[in-house]
């Protein structure tokens, strides 16, 4: 059974982290880093595709919370993860359309490897090449809508929040997004 | 009530509200908040084979989760954070007070210690400058005869009134 000094050594939820992070506490500090910089790689990785600019990003996002944790108000009810999403959402943004890379249209053709694929898998994997550049190519909001509702699995009115826009912009993002998506893989089996 | 094949009571076409609403919530229904459930349930039930959308919605999603999946944070990107966030000084909370927006000034500008100290002598001798009269010891030697002079003839005046 926990005691009372022990449970004061260790914070249970992020709030209270933050709340000794506000007064320079250090081990609280990296256990919040501890705590939350796998989830927050993951999402830089999926919007800017770089391992290295992920980490930048992550490694930036808490050095902004570090400096200055009183930006995060926690009396206007919002969460931590909530606000902390938008910082790091932001500044891929911003690396977004700094450094947009150009991204081929389509990769090689698998089926000029000369294997003996089977013809739907050769489909298959033109598809998935298609769908991997036209989601590099989406506009950095678009794409940004997509991920938080569909790989982070936030619900449109959580990505809404993190976004910084209505509900009603977000699901036109989201839907321009998957559209745009769509005419994509629609343009392949034309072709 | 029945309502036209393929629209709602509102003449809304079933097929184009499902094609709207599913791209919102995904193709698995238990995402879907409460109303849009029932809207969902209620457009296939009037047209079942809308169905196929559902599926077409389910296929392109399975393309989009086998997108490369992102790998691990690298292992020493916890350590590295805070190893660069340590040494990094804090800024200080927003100023609240005159003395706070010293502070902070001070600490923005990262200014060495002897400038500081001939930063503050500067503004003192403007300060003291500022305070002092604006006659020198040459012009006040010169006017205040002329004053003394001027007393005079007042005073005469007053006397002859």
């Amino acid at each position: 059974m926990m005691t009372a000094a022990a449970d004061n050594d260790q914070p249970r939820n992020d709030r209270e982290l933050l709340e000794r992070v506000t007064h320079g506490d250090r081990p609280a500090f990296a256990e919040l880093v501890e705590r939350h910089h796998e989830r927050f790689f993951r999402l830089a990785w999926r919007l800017l595709r770089d391992d290295a600019d992920a980490a930048d990003t992550v490694q930036e996002a808490f050095l902004r919370l570090w400096q200055q944790p009183e930006r995060f108000d926690h009396r206007r009810g919002v969460r931590f993860t909530t606000w902390f999403y938008r910082v790091v959402v932001n500044l891929c943004l911003d690396r977004m359309r700094k450094y947009r890379p150009e991204v081929p249209a389509d990769g090689p053709d698998p089926a000029a490897d000369g294997s003996e694929n089977p013809e739907h898998l050769v489909d298959e994997l033109r598809r998935h090449r298609r769908l991997a550049a036209a989601l590099e190519r989406l506009p950095p909001r678009q794409k940004a809508a997509l991920v938080l509702c569909f790989y982070e699995e936030h619900r449109n009115r959580e990505a809404a929040e993190i976004m910084g826009v209505s509900l009603k912009a977000l699901q036109s993002l989201l839907i321009r997004a998957k559209r745009t998506l769509k005419q994509e893989l629609g343009s392949l089996s034309g072709d | 009530m029945k309502h036209g094949h393929g629209t709602d009571g509102n003449g809304n076409r079933d097929d184009s509200r499902l094609g709207y609403l599913l791209p919102l919530y995904g193709s698995d229904v238990d995402r879907w908040p409460a109303t849009a459930r029932r809207e969902r349930a209620a457009i296939l039930a009037r047209q079942p084979d809308l169905a196929v959308l559902v599926t077409a919605e389910r296929c392109f999603e399975s393309l989009l989760a086998n997108q490369p999946q992102p790998p691990a944070a690298p292992a020493d990107l916890a350590a590295r954070i805070v190893a660069a966030a340590l040494p990094t000084a804090r800024r200080p909370p927003e100023p609240a007070s005159l003395r706070g927006f010293i502070t902070r000034l001070f600490a923005d500008f990262h200014l060495p210690a002897p400038a500081i100290v001939m930063a503050t002598m500067l503004l003192a001798g403007i300060i003291i400058g500022f305070s002092l009269p604006m006659s020198t010891g040459i012009t006040a030697a010169a006017t205040q005869p002329a004053a003394i002079g001027l007393q005079a003839a007042l005073d005469y005046q007053g006397e002859i009134l």
